[in-house]
């Protein structure tokens, strides 16, 4: 069952509860998968986090007030394919600017970014500095649509580590290699 | 000229960089500032400029009229600061070392950063989170929609995405157009009052054509900001004196204060009101466009008058003239570019590259030479500075050979500024490319290397980065690219098998070069019909000679001419992949190493593994360009040929040539880095060779090297080119400078057009890169501008250590 949807019927001072509950066990997940081999599932646990983030943090909401947008993010080995759309979300404590995850490509996106393959994702966004520059100009990733809405997405993934509480992803992924 | 030339010269002997501190305390204690400023993004412009437009939004204003409004707006309200005791008034950020951000161009690049951009590794920007939350929240997201490259994506979002595969080709008007010389002389004549004037008068008289109307209104708008600027300027510096307890502070406050009061509303009188009124003209020009490449121009020429006035009347003296002059260096020299990290690899370690221009013929031919030039030398030698880019003309038959040998001198005691350039050459391509005599002999240096009439060419020197690496990569495999998929992308051109012959394997080189070039061009000129929509320029144009009589904006064609530079990565690289191609595919007579094509492509596919003799024979005995091999001369030649024939007759949005150049500034190590290998011998990821410089450790002598780039034909390469030449470190000699200054005029004499050095050996820039802290602010010459080694990324750094090495006595190649 969608978690949201579970959380229907609570006041809201028990659905933030439960929301922040769910943000540290995303957290610990993150944490496991960054320590892991794998990180397929990163980015979908990161964008997992950042559509609760959304709800909770009034201060991270303010980065998408108002804000409309769909990004599809996918691989060229066709591993990867999630989708994130901002708009308004109800249902949950009023009408709030929100995100939404999918795991298909949905159509007609502002932005599309394919990376090369889930390797070249993960390294980029465990980076601490994640580069669209450097990753097309290495030919880790293209970029479909504007490129500035993409810009902004990958600062709002920059910020959520820290709201989580994860300190340092670049010394883990040095640490890992 | 006047005729005491010697007496100036003699005067200026004794200022040298030992005795800075006793001879001018001013400009020593502001050197030390200067190398401990760490660069700051400063967001001021942004914030004031996007508020403007947001106000403006719905209300029908003409574009152009709304665009000099938000720049008058931030001219007008912007802060004054007075960071150090410059004599001279205006800045162009409000931080000691400002990156201002131009979010109209690519200032959103830096989004993903804002958290970072003070601590990443590459040049850290320091940014406050305040300002960082300005940018997030109120600037940005205006943008999203309305940056240029969204606006270009909109109608050819095709060739916008082959721009961001990186390695086909770059558009820098993404960024910038900016590289141009405007014209300051005319407000230093005439005062901005004077162009006011004739602005409101042109805009009464052409009332009913509503283009050239708002044409006119712009400008008056956007000289009415430059006004506020310095009577804000003058305003502040009153107060300050009036704070002020110290006698020579206040004094310098007060003077600041009267000058500001003056100019450059009114014309300039004296040395110190032209430069100051110079300054702020160039200061105005970075509020309307990005601060790339902005150029003083020929300053010896445009200041000359006002200093020898002065200095003939017993009012300014040698001291007082450097010292001017030295504090409008550091004044130029207060800005950088604001790059995203990753474009730190492609272009590290630039200033704003604003080049000055000294010496060479003046208008009528004639040897313009003067005291100022000296003077300016003498502060190029004392402060070495990454900004401004100095670039000494030099006429072999026109300018004396004392001349000559004092920028010989300079070079070789600051170990990297001036740069030469040949007026033979230069002005005879220019004439070629369509300007008079006249125009042509007052052509300044662009940015790195670039060549325009000075105030009357728009000339966009930086317009497009042609990747040769890809031509030839598509060359050898059917049209197809490392990053665009399977399919040819723009012709299927032939396999290596399918080449008999190498005139066919040429025409396929050919063919691909002229369709980069086509789609190209096709881009550049979407992105100058968007600036002509969104973003024209009355500042700028007010300061150019063309735009008040046409009622035009420059950006529209208003400047007398009109050309755009494409500049081209990889020439030498690509030269001896070709020459070797010719050399051991195509040339029965090579009983030493011969194969197919097709095993040569393979070879190289596979970056030489198991191919370890091929990749010998292709380094060490195949035909370099730099040396006098027939086939290496043919080739150069025929590759420099080619690159001019596909862009002649090329017209760009505003009706001009595209001008022909091989400069590289630092992108030829970051594109390198990223790239494949090449049937030169040339491994994949390793730096390609800058500008038009033979690739490195060749083994031949310095004259078969010079002699080399100097027989290219310079009418082919009209937008210029640099050559990087490394010589060991030698004493400052009579002898060393006389040699060194006469191998520069053999090389003019034989047709060179450009040559810059770095006066360094191996050891010391590889002591410089494994321990900067020995070597903090170690000059060096890049391709085109001059750099801070420790700002240079390591594959820079690397290109520049492996960079041949010749000993200047000798002319002998020095192994590394």
């Amino acid at each position: 069952m969608d978690f949201l949807k579970s959380l229907e019927g609570y006041s809201e001072k028990l659905q933030k509860t439960m929301i922040k509950n769910r943000l540290k066990k995303l957290k610990a997940e993150i944490e496991t998968e960054v320590a892991g081999e794998a990180l397929d599932k990163l980015l979908f646990l990161l964008l997992k986090a950042m559509g609760l983030l959304f709800l909770v943090d009034k201060e991270y909401r303010k980065n998408i007030k108002d804000f409309n947008a769909t990004y599809v993010i996918c691989s060229r080995d066709k591993k990867i394919d999630v989708s994130a759309i901002f708009k308004k979300v109800h249902g949950l404590f009023s009408e709030k600017d929100g995100m939404e995850v999918r795991d298909v490509i949905v159509e007609n996106p502002t932005t599309t970014v394919t990376f090369r393959d889930g390797k070249a994702m993960a390294e980029f966004l465990l980076s601490g500095n994640p580069d669209v520059i450097a990753g097309m100009l290495d030919n880790q990733l293209s970029v479909s649509g504007n490129l500035n809405y993409l810009f902004k997405f990958v600062y709002l993934l920059w910020l959520i580590p820290e709201l989580l509480g994860i300190n340092d992803f670049k010394e883990r992924l040095s640490h890992q290699s | 000229m006047y005729d005491k030339i010697d007496e100036i010269r003699d005067k200026l002997k004794g200022y040298t960089p030992g005795n800075m501190k006793e001879s001018l305390p001013l400009l020593d204690s502001l050197l030390e500032l200067h190398h401990t400023a760490k660069a700051a993004v400063d967001i001021e412009r942004a914030r004031y400029m996007t508020a403007h437009l947001k106000q403006t939004e719905d209300q029908n204003i003409p574009m152009p009229v709304r665009r000099a409004q938000a720049v008058s707006s931030y001219l007008s309200r912007r802060k004054v600061c007075f960071h150090d005791h410059n004599m001279l008034g205006g800045a162009t950020t409000g931080k000691v070392l400002g990156a201002p951000l131009y979010p109209e161009f690519f200032g959103l690049g830096i989004w993903p950063e804002l958290g970072n951009i003070s601590t990443r590794t590459e040049n850290p920007q320091l940014l406050d989170k305040k300002d960082a939350d300005i940018l997030n929240f109120e600037v940005f997201p205006y943008w999203m929609e309305k940056s240029i490259s969204e606006e270009v994506r909109k109608v050819d979002p095709y060739r916008q995405s082959l721009l961001e595969k990186m390695i086909i080709y770059t558009v820098s008007k993404a960024a910038t157009i900016s590289h141009t010389t405007p014209c300051y002389e005319l407000v230093l004549q005439k005062g901005i009052n004077g162009i006011l004037e004739e602005a409101t008068q042109k805009q009464a008289e052409y009332g009913e054509d509503e283009e050239k109307s708002d044409f006119y209104h712009s400008v008056r708008i956007a000289m009415e900001g430059i006004l506020d600027y310095a009577a804000n300027i003058a305003r502040e510096a009153a107060q300050k004196a009036d704070q002020e307890t110290d006698p020579k502070r206040k004094e310098n406050f007060q003077r600041i204060a009267r000058i500001c009061e003056k100019v450059p509303a009114h014309p300039a009188e004296t040395y110190h009101e032209a430069v100051n009124a110079l300054w702020i003209c160039q200061v105005a020009v970075f509020a309307e466009n990005s601060n790339m490449a902005i150029n003083p121009g020929r300053l010896d020429q445009i200041l000359y008058p006002y200093f020898i006035r002065e200095y003939k009347a017993g009012k300014l003296s040698v001291e007082d003239a450097l010292n001017i002059t030295g504090c409008l260096w550091f004044k130029i020299a207060d800005n950088v570019n604001l790059v995203p990290e990753a474009a730190e690899r492609l272009f590290g370690g630039a200033g704003a590259v604003p080049a000055v221009t000294l010496g060479g013929v003046d208008r009528d031919g004639n040897d313009a030479v003067n005291e100022l030039t000296y003077l300016l030398l003498k502060i190029t030698e004392l402060l070495p500075i990454r900004d401004p880019n100095v670039n000494a003309r030099f006429h072999p038959e026109k300018n004396p050979v004392a001349y000559r040998n004092e920028v010989s001198r300079v070079i070789l005691t600051n170990k990297a500024i001036p740069a030469f350039f040949n007026d033979v050459e230069n002005i005879n391509t220019l004439v070629n490319q369509g300007e008079t005599l006249e125009h042509a002999r007052d052509y300044a240096v662009i940015g790195c290397v670039e060549l325009g009439s000075q105030g009357r060419d728009y000339s966009a020197s930086s317009s497009i980065f042609m990747m040769m690496y890809t031509i030839l990569y598509m060359a050898l495999h059917n049209g197809r690219t490392k990053v665009t998929g399977d399919a040819p992308l723009w012709k299927a051109t032939g396999n290596p098998e399918d080449f008999t012959t190498f005139e066919q394997f040429w025409d396929a080189y050919g063919e691909q070069t002229r369709l980069m070039a086509e789609n190209a061009v096709a881009l550049n000129n979407t992105y100058g019909e968007k600036h002509q929509e969104f973003l024209p320029t009355p500042l700028l144009s007010a300061l150019f000679k063309g735009p008040m009589d046409k009622g035009r904006d420059l950006i529209r064609g208003g400047a007398v001419y009109n050309s755009s530079g494409v500049t081209h990565i990889g020439f030498p690289d690509v030269c001896d992949s070709i020459c070797a191609i010719k050399d051991i595919c195509f040339n029965e007579s090579n009983s030493e190493m011969c194969l197919s094509l097709t095993e040569l492509v393979r070879a190289v596919d596979n970056n030489f593994k198991g191919y370890e003799l091929l990749e010998a024979y292709l380094k060490n005995t195949a035909p370099k360009y730099g040396t006098d091999h027939p086939v290496a001369v043919e080739i150069s030649q025929r590759l420099i040929k080619l690159g001019y024939e596909v862009f002649n007759g090329q017209k760009n949005y505003r009706g001009g040539n595209y001008r022909v150049a091989y400069w590289t500034m630092t992108n030829h190590a970051g594109y390198g880095s990223v790239t494949g290998a090449l049937p030169s011998g040339r491994k994949a990821n390793v730096p390609f060779s800058s500008g038009i410089t033979p690739v490195s450790q060749i083994d031949t002598q310095l004259t078969a090297s010079l002699d080399a780039v100097a027989a290219l034909n310079s009418e082919h390469t009209p937008g210029a080119y640099a050559l990087n030449m490394k010589y060991s470190p030698v004493e400052c000699s009579r002898e060393n400078v006389d040699r060194f200054g006469s191998i520069v005029q053999a090389y003019m004499n034989n047709g060179g057009q450009q040559v810059q050095f770095n006066i360094q050996d191996y050891e010391t820039l590889t002591e410089a890169r494994d321990y900067p802290d020995r070597h903090p602010h170690l000059l060096v010459r890049v391709s085109g501008y001059s750099a801070y080694f420790n700002t240079l990324n390591k594959a820079m750094k690397d290109e520049l250590i492996m960079r041949s090495q010749y000993n200047l006595p000798s002319g002998k190649f020095v192994p590394l």
